[in-house]
């Protein structure tokens, strides 16, 4: 066989291979249906939680197919039964009408549906941490490019034990408006590889502020926050209302941290699948998936 | 002094061999037609079944009872050469092998190093330069790292990249020596290219374990990479121009004496030179952007008598992004010049000098010096000028590791039974883990800030001691031991590694061979995708996080048939104590912080088969390589303390590669790899939570398995000789089939169904590529 026939039905048989290009289905792994529990109840509230149901990979997850209405769902306060909550068709959560988290209680969720495995979880109240003082600095520092920050300095008196906290801070009058936060508190986790505190990109959303004391445990604790001074002002509404920012502060179970922390870096884009393994969302309810939580909160407007 | 301490340790060594009356037959063995050493070259005495091999500087030594006899020098790829000569004195013997055409090699009495079956070092294989050049190249740039991840018990990384996993060890347990300077970081471009450039280098062996007592301070390979020397004899050169990069090689004497030669090496790609135009008639012209990557091998040697010899090499390469964007515009002080550059940069350089002294017949010393540093850079620096004001915010960010370091190694061979080799090192490591600098200046404001800047430094101590040992003409052994200290951080870490080798040759041409090692390794790479980016950590040991430990033991047949064909079984138990891997949510992109807080430590365990055949001569060369493996990872805190595969657990690994020589000027060649599709984690499940989010459910680490990987590499070389030399055309193909091999898969909605499916990303297709190759 002479060298250009060779090379002749080389490429001749490239071409055809060539053309051969499929896609390769990939098949979703088998699932058994779970119940997934939600509540997650301020001091002073009254109960609500939702039930849902795990689905399969190739299902889509809408309302629809994933909450559960007919489920019983039971509160016990300290081991004592206290309440069957009831499905609210509105709020699609079950609720109930009787009892309200106080500190210091333990409360457990049991709930169920006829053909899935009951799953049940439990919080203690914790007791509230107030601040000792919280100031509000105008103009106090500037972001890499420039932009004015105000600082938000509040002080408290950590617990002794581990303590776990969220923080939010709210543009004044709007509690669900977005900000922009910076810190140099290492006690605060941060979720982007930027360096500098005060770049644009190290922006921490306003209300995935979280801080345990591992560092202060036990002792009195100032933490800094800075955000866009722009969007810090006070003003008066059309009503005659002051409208002021505010510093919102949740002292919390380290169950609810865990699974608040997961979460974020869930919705984060950690460089893709290729480079990170999955973060495994761990939550405290008992053959099956969710949080249960009772937490204390303190809200603080503004100066 | 050093001399001092060596002469009782002679001394006694002289006395368990006897006085008997015995002379030394010692040289050096070289290629005739460049006068480089040739190392590992067999040297067998014919009438008495007895031999050595030379050493890694192509020195040979072997003492014998005064007698006429017939020994042969040989050595993969060269004509084989038979001396008779009589021994009743001292005899200096240097010998000068000429290499064979592979069309007449199977006409050669023997044509490789120490033969497989009489070695007693197992789980080690050499692949020949040529083999590498001849294999198809990804995108005509033949590849060392490529070529080594078609042998069995190696496992490549991701699709095209030049990451390796041996033996279910992790990227950061390779040893990747380049003239016996560890090399951090080997890839280019992501791990598509190695810094090795082919065309520069004289020999590569791999060890996957059974490692003689020489080496140590990594877990799971020894890559041990060797430069040419330059040819000693006449001036030559070659180089290549393909379709990404090109490269040029240069060698030759320097002086009419032949004392000194050289090589030098220099390989650049031009990605940039096409990409920049067409970045700048996108941008309108204000941008400026580009990649290229480059390697510089230099290598120099002095031939400074019988005795001595100083081999002065080096290495620099680099990869480098690029972005410069100009704008103009109109600010508060009026008419405003902005520019803005932005560089990633990440490189390494090797510097070394050895210097090779024989202070007699049978004790030959050899002195190194070292320098290997790995840096990895961004600069950011944006500038607005305006009248009346300047301001420029500059950042940067710089990370790498510098070793320093001397070693002495002795070899010292009293009789044919024994090949001691001891040696002393000395190294300190500077780590950099991350450090990031910011200027800011304006009219009214000035600041330098450097945070997080924090050398590490380490000092590690290095003492060996082994014995290759004849106890019978059946029977060999390799026996030592590795000592370290590894001072860190206030923190003294010491081990004692014992490794043995044993060889029984059951019949003339196959032998039973077992190993067991133990490695201990006091560096960690954090690394996330482990296919070799720049942002790759390297981190010394610590209190929380301990050195790795791994005990290995091997056993095995080796099979040499009819000198054609070498064939190997062999089965291994690994074990690996204090492996680390990113804990649960710790995202590698996150720099602040204590990198040991984002660290999990557990254990890792790996055993399987591996079963080799190897065609060295003929018209027709090859490898096919198996290996049937299980691999896995265990830690407290990850997977909910269950045992998990590795992410490059893989079942079943089938390589094969040919070459076949048509005619002097046509040569085709061909490569296939299949392997078990790797492990990766998967949702099993979904929820919504309380704010309707959906949360995937991960029920088990790398508990799936994506397809298979497969792909086929094909390559043709027409050579032509010309007046001045030689020219190939090299044609080559990878992927021919147009296998869409899992690169990774995410699960997305398939809008038209509003149904939710995995989808599989795949990176390369078929790729044909071209490239011009010459000699002279």
């Amino acid at each position: 066989m002479s060298t250009k026939t060779a090379c002749f039905i080389f490429f001749a048989c490239l071409a055809v291979l060539a053309a051969c290009t499929r896609n390769t289905d990939v098949r979703a792994p088998a699932h058994e249906p779970k119940l997934v529990l939600h509540g997650y109840v301020a001091v002073g509230e009254r109960f609500e939680v939702s039930v849902g149901r795990t689905l399969a990979m190739n299902v889509p997850a809408w309302d629809s197919n994933a909450l559960v209405k007919n489920a019983w769902v039971l509160l016990y306060d300290n081991g004592v039964f206290a309440d069957s909550l009831r499905y609210d068709s509105i709020r699609r959560r079950y609720a109930s009408n009787l009892v309200t988290a106080a500190s210091g209680h333990t409360y457990r969720v049991v709930a169920g549906v006829a053909g899935m495995t009951s799953v049940d979880a439990e919080a203690t109240a914790p007791e509230p941490v107030p601040a000792i003082s919280v100031s509000h600095i105008r103009n106090a520092r500037l972001t890499t490019d420039g932009a004015p920050l105000n600082d938000i300095r509040f002080r408290f008196n950590d617990p002794a034990g581990n303590n776990f906290y969220l923080a939010a801070v709210y543009p004044a009058g709007s509690h669900g408006g977005f900000l922009c936060v910076y810190t140099y508190e290492p006690s605060i986790e941060k979720y982007t590889g930027e360096l500098l505190a005060f770049d644009r990109d190290a922006c921490i959303d306003n209300d995935e502020i979280l801080f345990t004391d591992r560092s202060f445990s036990g002792t009195t604790k100032e933490i800094i926050l800075s955000a866009d001074a722009a969007q810090m002002e006070s003003y008066t509404d059309p009503s005659g209302n002051i409208q002021r920012p505010v510093l919102r502060r949740l002292n919390v179970s380290e169950d609810h941290y865990r699974y608040f922390k997961h979460m974020i870096s869930l919705s984060r884009d950690l460089g893709g699948p290729t480079f990170t393994d999955p973060v495994p969302v761990k939550g405290n309810v008992r053959n099956g998936y969710g949080l249960f939580s009772v937490f204390a909160a303190s809200v603080d407007s503004l100066p | 002094m050093k001399r001092k301490l060596l002469l009782p340790v002679i001394m006694i060594l002289s006395c368990l061999t006897g006085f008997s009356q015995k002379f030394t037959l010692n040289g050096y063995i070289s290629d005739k037609k460049t006068g480089e050493r040739l190392l590992g070259a067999s040297i067998f005495i014919q009438n008495k079944n007895l031999g050595t091999t030379s050493n890694g500087y192509g020195f040979y030594s072997i003492t014998l009872p005064a007698d006429t006899v017939e020994v042969s020098f040989s050595f993969a790829g060269y004509a084989t050469r038979i001396e008779k000569i009589a021994l009743f004195q001292n005899t200096d013997l240097n010998i000068e092998l000429l290499p064979s055409r592979s069309m007449e090699a199977v006409v050669v009495k023997a044509t490789r190093k120490e033969a497989i079956q009489n070695r007693t070092q197992m789980s080690t294989i050499d692949l020949p330069i040529s083999t590498i050049k001849s294999l198809p190249a990804f995108l005509g740039e033949a590849d060392v790292m490529k070529a080594i991840q078609l042998l069995p018990g190696v496992q490549a990384g991701s699709e095209g990249s030049s990451g390796i996993y041996v033996r279910g060890g992790g990227p950061d347990q390779n040893l990747i020596l380049l003239d016996g300077v560890p090399v951090y970081n080997v890839s280019h471009l992501f791990g598509f290219f190695s810094v090795f450039n082919t065309d520069a280098l004289h020999s590569v062996e791999v060890m996957k374990g059974g490692f003689p007592a020489r080496y140590g301070g990594r877990l799971s390979s020894v890559i041990d990479i060797r430069m040419k020397e330059g040819n000693k004899n006449e001036f030559h050169g070659e180089g290549g121009i393909g379709a990404i990069a090109s490269r040029l090689t240069l060698e030759g004497p320097i002086g009419k004496k032949k004392k000194v030669s050289y090589m030098i090496s220099g390989r650049r790609t031009y990605i940039d030179i096409f990409m920049r135009p067409i970045v700048k008639s996108q941008s309108g012209g204000d941008l400026d952007a580009g990649y290229y990557f480059y390697d510089l091998n230099g290598k120099i040697n002095f031939n400074l008598g019988e005795k001595d010899h100083i081999y002065l090499s080096g290495y620099f390469g680099k990869d480098k992004f690029f972005a410069k964007e100009k704008f103009n515009g109109t600010g508060m002080g009026g008419d405003e010049k902005n520019t803005f550059r932005s560089d990633l940069k990440w490189g390494n350089a090797t510097a070394v000098a050895r210097w090779n002294h024989e202070f007699n017949r049978k004790l030959f010393g050899n002195l190194t010096v070292y320098n290997s540093h790995y840096s990895f850079d961004i600069e950011a620096d944006d500038r607005s000028e305006s009248p009346g004001s300047n301001e420029r915010y500059f950042l940067k960010y710089f990370s790498g590791i510098r070793d320093w370091s001397a070693r002495y190694d002795v070899d010292y061979l009293p009789n044919p039974n024994h090949f001691i080799k001891m040696g002393v090192s000395g190294t300190t490591h500077y780590y950099k883990p991350g450090a990031i600098q910011s200027k800011v200046s304006s009219a009214s404001f000035n600041e330098d800030t450097l945070i997080k800047y924090r050398f590490i430094t380490a000092t590690e101590l290095d003492a060996y001691v082994e014995d290759d040992i004849r106890i019978s003409p059946k029977l060999k052994a390799n026996l030592g031991l590795h000592f370290t200290g590894f001072s860190v951080n206030r923190e003294f870490h010491t081990s004692v590694q014992p490794r043995a080798s044993f060889r029984y040759l059951v019949t003339p041409d196959l032998s039973l061979k077992a190993s067991y090692v133990k490695m201990n390794q006091y560096i960690h790479l954090l690394t996330n995708s482990g296919i070799g980016l720049p942002t790759d950590l390297w981190v010394p040991v610590t209190k929380k996080v301990p050195p790795q430990i791994a005990h290995q033991g091997a056993l095995g047949l080796a099979y040499n048939h009819k000198n054609r064909y070498e064939v190997s079984v062999e089965g291994y138990y690994k074990t690996m104590q204090n492996v680390i891997e990113y804990a649960e949510g710790a995202s590698y992109l996150d720099a602040t912080g204590n990198w040991e807080d984002k660290v999990e430590i557990g254990k890792g365990w790996s055993y399987g088969m591996e079963f080799f055949v190897q065609k060295k001569t003929g018209k027709t060369t090859g490898m096919l390589g198996y290996t049937l493996s299980w691999t896995n990872r265990r830690f407290d805190n990850l997977n909910y303390g269950k045992t998990f595969p590795y992410k490059y657990d893989r079942r079943h690994d089938l390589k094969m590669a040919v070459v076949h020589k048509v005619s002097d000027a046509f040569e085709l060649s061909a490569s296939w790899v299949y392997g078990t599709g790797q492990a990766i984690t998967l949702p099993t499940e979904v929820y919504l939570d309380a704010n309707q989010r959906e949360v995937e459910v991960y029920d088990g680490r790398n508990g799936f398995r994506m397809n298979s990987f497969h792909h086929l590499d094909f390559s043709m070389k027409f050579s032509k000789k010309k007046k001045w030399g030689e020219r190939s055309w090299l044609v080559s193909v990878y992927n021919v089939y147009n296998r869409q091999n899992p690169f990774f898969i995410y699960r997305n909605y398939d809008y038209s169904t509003n149904v939710p499916k995995f989808r599989q990303v795949s990176l390369f297709p078929i790729i044909p590529s071209i490239s011009y190759q010459f000699k002279f």
